[in-house]
């Protein structure tokens, strides 16, 4: 293990060395610009937050509307720059509730054992059996569909995964030998799980937060595509999507770009996870 | 002298993961019935050669390793009478030197933090007063206050086996347990973390408790050894009785691998035929008796020897010294 700067010498050097990750970043970071500064950029911000203008429906892509307008008459590019920050907002809460929930329990379970390892890893296993969208569709069509409970639906089948990698990670930090040296001043046990073990079992959460936020974004505009989450006029990729599916053959522009759009993003997150994960497995390094 | 530490008949045994719902439970005897006393200022080593049981007997004393059997007393005091309250103040009288420093420093903390945490579990010193007191563990032990602020990644190995000592002298212990505190080092650094260790019980007026596979080591600081074979000991005595007269057969074999010139060897060459037996299924008698070079008689597979006394303070439990 190398120091701090060598540490972050390694990822610059690797990043600029793997063109794909380096494509990644660009990707995301353009993602986070955008969801940021929509109301900036957008060409008419307005329509973005769902203004519509019937007299400029279906327009094809042209140089006052770069990628179109819709059946409402809403200029497409704005509506999908509108629509990056519901995805990045949806898809960062979700993630936020999966760790806050998944890594405690992971980490109690591995360092508890017993019978509440036993009980938190049965429970979760439960959760788990289940396909994680169908489980999804089925808590919305329980709760009722708009954002919110996409997001809850996303995260009550999501969460096991964290409480797995933290838990392998505790059962192999807690023979190291500084927690024995904890235990040994008597340190109590929910001060070590906190200051000596999530620290260094964070790094794994966090490679599988970048890779899951692809697999979110494209799962919670799954759930808006089906009406199952954001609700029109909400400017939402998959609402968007679903709104040019009938036009789909004559007017191709109102799907094909929020599609695009989707597609760029979750590729972005799933270049840099694969490549965060690559630096962190020491195996893999060249 | 006044004895610091008892350690009564310890066992200590682990569970394996085994069998059909675990009906046929198994155990690994790690420790088995071995007593152990440390006076004030007094360097008792614990050899052995690996899985032999004297790193548990060094983590029974912190509750790290529970005794299924047998009692540890600090002060004449019984460790698993007290109450918790008890138990976690008598924890400021000892500490614990790990063997692998690297393991035994969080990466995640930063130096300062490390060594402060048995203060900030047990007394209410902060801030200022906190930083002047860990710069004070810090310079006994050979570092800066500069070192403070780092993490232990831009440490050697020595340096970052003296953050340990400085973090085990924190609380101003009586007596330190040494696991290995020098096996995982290279041997230049070893002396200099030796020669920490020797001053630091000089000026400190510290007991060590050294346990050790490495018998030069052991001899260099240890006034008293006990050598241990399948979690028994089987001699025990002063290092000169030790080293000049060894009784146990085992004990023999140990001190004529030791690696030196051939003509400077004072011992014969014992090869010990065969491996350790598993810990989990032990031979009968006396569990040495596989490998015992010695003529053996009929009792060495049946009875497990007892102590015999070779002269004052050197006993040996060996049939054949009957």
């Amino acid at each position: 293990m190398g120091s701090r700067v060598s540490a972050f010498k390694r990822f610059l050097h690797f990043f600029l060395k793997n063109p794909l990750t380096l494509f990644g970043i660009v990707l995301v970071f353009l993602f986070l610009v955008i969801a940021l500064a929509a109301p900036v950029l957008a060409p008419y911000p307005d329509q973005g937050r769902g203004e519509s203008l019937m007299t400029a429906r279906l327009q094809a892509p042209s140089a006052e509307h770069l990628l179109g307008t819709d059946a409402l008459g809403r200029d497409i590019l704005s509506r999908i720059l509108f629509g990056s920050r519901v995805s990045l907002k949806a898809a960062l809460t979700v993630i936020l509730i999966v760790i806050a929930v998944g890594t405690p329990l992971g980490i109690i379970a591995g360092y508890v054992g017993g019978v509440v390892d036993d009980v938190i890893m049965r429970i979760s296993d439960l959760f788990l059996a289940f396909p994680s969208l169908l489980l999804a569709v089925a808590i919305v069509a329980a709760l009722g569909p708009n954002l919110t409970n996409a997001m809850i639906a996303l995260s009550v089948p999501w969460w096991p995964w964290y409480t797995r990698i933290t838990r392998s990670q505790t059962l192999s930090l807690k023979e190291r030998q500084f927690v024995d040296a904890a235990r040994s001043v008597g340190v109590p046990a929910p001060k070590i799980m906190f200051r000596h073990i999530l620290p260094n079992c964070i790094t794994p959460v966090i490679v599988q937060a970048t890779l899951d936020m692809g697999y979110i974004i494209l799962a919670l505009a799954g759930l808006s595509f089906l009406g199952l989450g954001s609700q029109p006029p909400t400017a939402d990729w998959g609402v968007m999507i679903s709104e040019g599916r009938s036009f789909i053959l004559t007017h191709w522009w109102i799907s094909t770009f929020p599609g695009v759009a989707i597609l760029f993003s979750v590729l972005g997150f799933n270049l840099v996870g694969d490549g965060i994960a690559e630096v962190m497995n020491p195996k893999r390094r060249r | 002298m006044k004895t610091l530490l008892e350690i009564k008949d310890a066992h200590t045994w682990f569970p394996l993961p085994s069998g059909f719902f675990g009906l046929s439970k198994q155990y690994v005897k790690a420790v088995r019935g071995v007593d152990l006393a440390l006076g004030a200022k007094e360097i008792v080593g614990l050899v052995g050669e690996s899985g032999c049981g004297k790193t548990t007997v060094g983590r029974s004393i912190f509750g790290l390793a529970p005794l299924r059997e047998g009692s540890i007393l600090f002060k004449d005091r019984d460790l698993s009478k007290m109450d918790k309250k008890e138990r976690f103040n008598v924890r400021r009288n000892m500490a614990l030197v790990f063997q692998d420093p690297h393991s035994s420093l969080s990466p995640r903390m930063m130096v300062k933090d490390i060594v402060a945490e048995p203060l900030v579990t047990h007394t209410p010193l902060r801030g200022k007063d906190l930083r002047k007191e860990l710069t004070r563990l810090l310079e006994l032990v050979g570092l800066r206050e500069e070192h403070l602020d780092r993490y232990p990644n831009e440490f050697s190995g020595g340096q970052r086996q003296r953050i340990g000592i400085a973090r085990a002298l924190a609380l101003n212990p009586e007596f330190l347990v040494l696991d290995e505190p020098t096996s995982a080092l290279d041997v230049s650094v070893q002396a200099q973390v030796l020669n920490l260790l020797l001053d630091l019980h000089e000026k400190l007026g510290l007991s060590y408790l050294f346990i050790s596979h490495d018998l030069v080591v052991v001899k260099y600081l240890a006034s008293r050894i006990l050598v241990m074979y399948c979690g028994k000991v089987v001699e025990e005595g002063k290092t000169e009785d030790i080293f000049s007269s060894p009784a146990h057969p085992y004990t023999k074999a140990l001190l004529s691998a030791i690696p030196l010139p051939e003509a400077e060897t004072p011992y014969a060459a014992v090869p010990l035929p065969g491996t350790v037996p598993s810990p989990v299924n032990l031979p009968s008698g006396c569990a040495f008796h596989t490998r015992c070079p010695a003529a053996k008689i009929d009792r060495c597979c049946s009875d497990e020897p007892g102590f015999i006394s070779v002269n004052e303070n050197h006993r040996a439990a060996c049939h054949l010294l009957a």
